[in-house]
């Protein structure tokens, strides 16, 4: 389903629901969330760190029917989370990990559950309500050790569907070696000294496309906050 | 009945869902002759207007009392560009005779928040968070969730949207919140 269509449904219910007429169930399944740290695979789409498709738009939207044990969840464009071999950093862990989710939006929640392989490892009651906004869970890992692919399975109490999420983890031992930082991507501007990802303190002179500007408050250049069409930032000389 | 059904859906689209034509094929704010913008630019617009104002507010916020200065300057880059969005988006609201659809009452939509992409729990939960470390993690974990809800408002509006500026402006969006989440996302790792 669209997300217009959604709304559209939304809007409606909204409106009609307080008239008394028309009774509409509560959730039109459009919970979302994933698991940001340590990262899982949809949040390393999301970050930069892997090169992904569709999914580095919506790592919230990995939702799929109740049972599944891939990474994503039988939706066919999010299939490349299922490869392991597409170079996942795993993030170095001991026995107890926390996992702290991202939520776009709450619905009432069965339960969450933690599997490595076939074995679940945890599972945490939503007593079929809202999760809080931020929500962390300590799981213990229960001796496992070395490379792990641990699978999340966040279950909604009043659809039939479930989010999933992959955790790439190196259990204890030595430290997986550290992927460097993720690189913002480098826009290249049509011309001038203005890059994103640079550093510029309040005051600085970039020029942007044959105009020089100055930047009105300290911040790091991003893709989106051309000079341009930035006027919050930068000022035209 | 059908007669009663047709006011029903009538009363349901002079609401929240104004300019909305898909479920009825009834339209009750016509798009201009010209064709300049259509019901995708209007739904896009009223939807942002409260996403962004929560997303200024969270950053407003995080100028006071993230405890990281990387975390405070990308907090105010963030409160001043989206507040220039802002004034140019109730602008065009304001061109097209479009209510801006901004409801006062913090309890409208309660459950579902995500789906205007604000959800005052979420302000709460950082109104309640003293200055400290678990503020700035909480603050990007919470901002990012936010920012997806743009990404997705925005990515609307530039496959179905028409007015040029507006969906130049959903561009701008998408790629200025995918930035932001990609170096929210290193500081929460980092």
């Amino acid at each position: 389903m669209s997300l217009k269509r959604k709304l559209v449904m939304f809007a409606s219910a909204a409106t009609i629901a307080p008239l008394g007429l028309v009774v509409l169930p509560a959730a039109t399944a459009n919970a979302h969330g994933y698991i940001s740290t340590p990262p899982s695979r949809q949040a390393q789409c999301a970050q930069g760190t892997v090169s992904c498709g569709d999914i580095k738009w919506e790592p919230q939207s990995v939702e799929g029917p109740k049972g599944l044990r891939n990474c994503h969840g039988n939706v066919g464009r999010f299939a490349e989370l299922s490869d392991d071999g597409k170079g996942w950093r795993a993030t170095s862990v001991g026995q107890t990990v926390t996992f702290t989710w991202t939520f776009t939006a709450r619905h009432s929640t069965s339960n969450f559950q933690y599997y490595l392989g076939n074995t679940k490892v945890a599972e945490f009651s939503g007593n079929n309500q809202q999760p809080p906004p931020t929500l962390s869970h300590t799981v213990n890992l229960g001796g496992a050790s070395g490379r792990q692919k641990l699978l999340a399975v966040w279950n909604i109490a009043d659809t039939p569907n479930a989010f999933y999420a992959c955790v790439d983890l190196q259990v204890g031992g030595r430290a997986a070696p550290e992927a460097p930082a993720p690189a913002l991507p480098a826009e290249q501007p049509a011309s001038g000294t203005w890059a994103s990802g640079t550093s510029y303190p309040a005051g600085s002179e970039v020029t942007y496309n044959g105009t020089t500007y100055r930047s009105t408050q300290s911040h790091t250049a991003l893709p989106g906050w051309e000079p341009a069409s930035t006027p919050a930032l930068w000022q035209a000389e | 009945m059908q007669r009663w059904l047709f006011a029903v859906l009538l009363l349901a689209l002079t609401g929240c869902g104004t300019g909305v034509t898909e479920t009825t094929g009834v339209s009750l704010s016509a798009p201009p002759p010209d064709g300049s913008y259509n019901d995708t630019d209007v739904m896009f617009l009223q939807m942002a207007v409260p996403q962004h104002e929560q997303g200024i507010e969270m950053a407003r916020l995080a100028t006071e009392r993230a405890s990281r200065a990387d975390v405070r300057n990308l907090a105010a880059a963030i409160e001043a560009t989206q507040s220039d969005e802002l004034a140019e988006m109730k602008d065009w609201l304001v061109k097209w005779n479009q209510p801006v659809a901004y409801d006062p009452d913090p309890n409208a939509h309660k459950g579902h928040g995500g789906m205007h992409g604000s959800d005052p729990a979420v302000l709460e939960v950082l109104r309640d968070t003293p200055p400290g470390p678990d503020f700035d993690a909480r603050f990007l974990n919470l901002l990012t969730g936010h920012q997806h809800g743009a990404v997705e408002l925005a990515r609307m509006e530039e496959k179905e949207g028409r007015h040029p500026d507006a969906r130049a402006l959903a561009g701008r969006i998408v790629k200025s919140r995918t930035a932001q989440i990609q170096q929210m996302g290193t500081y929460l790792t980092g």
